[in-house]
């Protein structure tokens, strides 16, 4: 009988383990949305008695994502009253040369026996950060999921693409892209075929790398083998490279360190142990390290978050993993004084730390210092990533890496950090 | 996310949790994810209030047990109305474990409920205690009821296997 209660709780672990890597994270701006819909609604049923009943009607209506539109049409942006609450900015990228874009949506209020309106998007630019200006829409391809999220990847100063993916997956490839090689002022529809043919020998200037997969509709999650594509600028088509990390299910930094190394995460073919790989070459060669992460094997990419940044001479990563109570939580910091060839660990969370859910990229300072910010847990390990030092700090948003600097916030403000330290608020037009 | 911060927070680290908590209550993976999706809408909605909450991720796991067992009463109405019987809900997701899956689908409400709870969503026993409303003795009798029950649906298909 023991025999079979300890059978029974690695096959109850081993079920926990496949439920929660079945359960994918929507993006949050579908909670965005959703609680949009939620003050509509409370707003419709707080109209009249006989606006109540007609919404409760059609409540199903409301909840469903295939549900046809009502006569008349959805509300437009143009008759539909708009509030600032009704928009954020959910990207923010920069050119090389410092120039901003930023994708400013519009969720506008839906009305009864209308289905999910679409929504609209406004691209923004900047030229020096502070001052932004509004360059027009973004075309929105026909909807056919409840929401669609666009992921903003710039690729020159005038050179960016659009990527509409299903926030049910948004690991997975777009399922339309747009291209623009005028800041943002005339589209083309860039051609998405199921199975990317072009080969690159190396990631190209001012590409960068976004996630791709094989889309299996008939499992969960249908992106099967999780990977990543190249943007290449000129053209905005997506190539693999003709040397890719060797790794399943490899997870890239988007863009490189400030050191021009590009690196991704993923698990050994053999083992499925967890490793880091570094590319000195704009991926034409890779060097792969295997990492002691005190994961679970079976844990998946879409459940480990990692960030690498070069600070000196060497390259630091951060690795926020599932522990066995089932949070995410950071797992370790390591350091590579040899352009990834070898890493070593330089700090482990200890048996009684609490857990650290940060998920945003590691921030190397200009004195020396390495910080994770995320509300409301700040993080900063000196000493080489050595020591840490843990307070509590309300108010911090997750902290993305642009080829200007570090950026945090979004919605209706951004901070930016080019010393990895201080950080500069910057407002972006809301009306 | 604009709260950002310790609502982002909160979201990244316990929204698979919450999912499988809804699911204990649903039965449906499915619906497990919509009701969280909308507890999550809901505490963005009074982000103010449950920032001030002891336990912010207490507050919205209460709501995802609130709406899921809302959700599971409103199913379980309409379907005496259509005199469908029981709900038969989605397919369980594939995986390497289909035969503990069905098993546990094959549990009565109440057990399946403290084993998905404790073993799957992995709360400790007071808390399962007060989602499903009753002492923690009788937690833990239903918890080993239903061990006992999964072992016995186990043992045939491990001997097939032998």
């Amino acid at each position: 009988m023991p025999d079979h209660d300890t059978h029974l709780d690695e096959q109850l672990t081993d079920l926990r383990t496949d439920l929660r890597n079945d359960v994918s994270l929507p993006h949050p701006a579908a909670i965005l949305e959703r609680h949009r819909q939620r003050r509509s609604r409370r707003r419709l049923q707080a109209g009249a008695v006989a606006a109540v009943l007609v919404v409760g009607a059609l409540m199903p209506t409301l909840r469903s994502t295939n549900a046809a539109p009502a006569t008349g049409g959805p509300p437009t942006a143009d008759t539909t009253p708009t509030s600032t609450d009704d928009r954020l900015v959910t990207n923010l990228q920069f050119a090389a040369d410092g120039t901003g874009y930023a994708t400013r949506f519009h969720l506008p209020d839906d009305g009864p026996g209308e289905p999910i309106p679409p929504f609209d998007a406004t691209l923004l630019t900047s030229s020096d950060g502070e001052n932004w200006d509004e360059v027009g829409t973004i075309p929105i391809p026909e909807r056919t999921d409840l929401y669609l999220i666009g992921d903003l990847t710039v690729l020159g100063p005038e050179e960016l693409v659009v990527d509409w993916r299903s926030e049910k997956n948004p690991t997975s490839s777009a399922s339309a892209r747009i291209h623009s090689t005028d800041g943002g002022r005339t589209w083309q529809d860039v051609p998405m075929p199921d199975v990317v043919t072009e080969v690159v020998p190396a990631i190209p200037d001012h590409a960068e790398l976004v996630p791709a997969c094989s889309v299996d509709p008939t499992k969960r999650p249908p992106c099967t083998t999780p990977s990543f594509t190249v943007v290449l600028p000129g053209t905005g088509t997506s190539a693999v490279l003709a040397n890719p990390p060797p790794l399943l299910t490899p997870v890239p930094g988007s863009l490189p360190t400030a050191n021009g190394r590009w690196w991704a995460v993923g698990q050994q073919p053999d083992t499925k142990d967890w490793a880091i790989t570094v590319s000195a070459d704009d991926g034409r060669t890779w060097n792969t390290v295997t990492l002691d992460l005190d994961l679970a094997n079976d844990s998946r990419s879409n459940n480990i978050r990692a960030s690498v940044v070069s600070m000196d001479d060497s390259l630091y990563a951060s690795f926020v993993g599932p522990v066995p109570n089932n949070r995410e939580t950071l797992r370790g910091i390591f350091r590579s004084d040899d352009d990834g060839r070898t890493w070593r660990q330089t700090w482990t969370p200890a048996p009684d730390q609490d857990d650290l859910p940060v998920t945003g990229t590691l921030v190397a300072g200009d004195d020396g210092a390495l910080r994770l910010r995320e509300s409301p847990n700040l993080l900063t390990f000196t000493d080489g990533g050595t020591t840490l030092t843990h307070t509590v700090h309300l108010g911090l948003g997750m902290v993305g890496w642009t080829r200007k600097g570090y950026v945090s916030g979004w919605r209706s403000y951004y901070e930016l950090s080019t010393d990895g330290i201080n950080w500069t608020k910057y407002d972006l037009p809301m009306e | 996310m604009t709260t950002g911060d310790w609502f982002e927070a909160l979201y990244q680290g316990s929204y698979r949790s919450f999912v499988l908590t809804a699911y204990a209550l649903l039965g449906d993976l499915g619906e497990a994810e919509e009701v969280t999706q909308e507890a999550f809408a809901v505490a963005y909605g009074r982000h103010g209030r449950v920032a001030r909450a002891d336990s912010p991720e207490a507050w919205v796991r209460t709501v995802v047990v609130n709406l899921a067992k809302r959700r599971g009463r409103r199913r379980a109405m309409l379907d005496r109305l259509l005199r469908r019987g029981a709900t038969d809900p989605d397919p369980p997701p594939p995986g390497e474990h289909l035969d503990l899956h069905a098993a546990i689908r094959a549990l009565d409400h109440d057990h399946r409920a403290a084993i998905v709870l404790h073993y799957l969503a992995d709360l400790p026993l007071d808390t399962v205690a007060s989602i499903v409303g009753v002492p923690v003795g009788t937690v833990k009798s239903r918890l080993s009821r239903a061990r006992a029950a999964l072992a016995r649906q186990l043992s045939p298909q491990e001997a097939d296997h032998a």
